[in-house]
């Protein structure tokens, strides 16, 4: 029925297979766990893990064992060109976040005023432009990730913290330094590891602030105005209630005001006290 | 380029969140006097190889 031979005919029976699995028919998880039980993968992970993470799993299984059928950059590019027909047919946005690695869609600042993002093979053309050519100005709705960025915690699909941070202050990812992520990660971490709750949005009101800041980055001037939490703190270091903020003791930043790239295990006279 | 900073930038929960606030930032100043730094909570992160910002399931204080 369907031939293995011809860059097409893969890409449809991908398709295909996307198409089925996409529309979340229970007949078809028992394929997929025995598939994954012959894999050695154990048992069926779709209990277990994001859609998006089953869904990369089953690709390997389907590596593993139809070496020959189609590889996996196959189905990644018919993924990514059929990326707007997914996400219409079943509303998964989640999904089609969990494998765009590289692109993140961002709300609120430019929305209702620039025209769509681009859809279908267009996406996928911008998408791969975005890993070539360097210094590439992204297409309006998706903005290109810094190296720099996922280091300090972030990861796709983006969660809660980070989209509502975007979302209210107005700005994209971009905008804000690798700094501001990390305090980002810290403060997520702080909340759901060490305080035992989920993470609190009228807590990070609280502590922090966004500020435009073309200050030295790295012993350079940066190029670019960028967006720094800070945290807000009285003389004692505690959080203050009064609105103050003292310029003097900030969390995770220089205590001179300096916005420095916050590196992972500095002393604590780098970072300073919460 | 971010060239204006809009009003809402500015600090501070709303005032009647505050009384909600008061166990969390007891919390905070617990771990404070125990000498928890942003440098520690970065390491601990790493060294269970979380990803703090991304989309999860469950909450870290549910993983075990």
């Amino acid at each position: 029925m369907h031939a293995c031979d011809g860059r097409e005919n893969r890409r449809e029976l991908a398709l295909r297979i996307f198409h089925l699995v996409g529309s979340g028919r229970r007949l078809l998880f028992l394929p997929f766990g025995l598939l994954c039980r012959w894999c050695g993968r154990g048992a069926l992970p779709l209990q277990k893990e994001p859609r998006g993470t089953w869904f990369l799993s089953y690709c390997s299984c389907v590596k593993r064992l139809l070496p020959l059928a189609f590889s996996p950059a196959a189905i990644f590019s018919t993924f990514a060109a059929q990326t707007p027909y997914f996400t219409r047919s079943h509303g998964r946005r989640r999904c089609v976040a969990a494998l765009q690695c590289h692109q993140v869609r961002t709300g609120g600042a430019r929305e209702g005023r620039d025209p769509p993002p681009p859809q279908g093979r267009r996406a996928a053309r911008v998408d791969r432009s975005l890993g070539e050519r360097q210094g590439a100005k992204p297409a309006p709705g998706l903005c290109g990730l810094l190296s720099v960025v996922p280091r300090p915690g972030f990861g796709t699909p983006a969660g809660r913290l980070i989209r509502a941070i975007l979302h209210y202050y107005e700005v994209e990812l971009h905008n804000l330094n690798p700094n501001s992520v990390m305090q980002a990660a810290v403060f997520a971490t702080v909340c759901e590891g060490f305080l035992g709750v989920p993470r609190h949005w009228n807590l990070w009101l609280h502590l922090f602030k966004a500020e435009k800041s073309a200050r030295y980055v790295g012993g350079r001037s940066s190029p670019c105005e960028s967006v720094v939490a800070r945290y807000s703190s009285a003389s004692s270091g505690l959080p203050s209630t009064s609105g103050v903020r003292c310029p003097h003791q900030t969390w995770g930043g220089r205590t001179d005001g300096s916005t420095s790239r916050m590196m992972v295990g500095c002393s604590r006279r780098t970072l300073g006290r919460w | 380029m971010v060239t204006e900073s809009p009003q809402k930038w500015v600090w501070g929960a709303p005032t009647e969140e505050h009384k909600r606030l008061a166990p969390l930032l007891v919390g905070l100043e617990k771990l404070r006097d125990a000498r928890v730094t942003a440098a520690t909570v970065a390491t601990a992160f790493h060294n269970r190889s979380l990803l703090p910002l991304a989309q999860r399931r469950a909450f870290m204080f549910e993983m075990t």
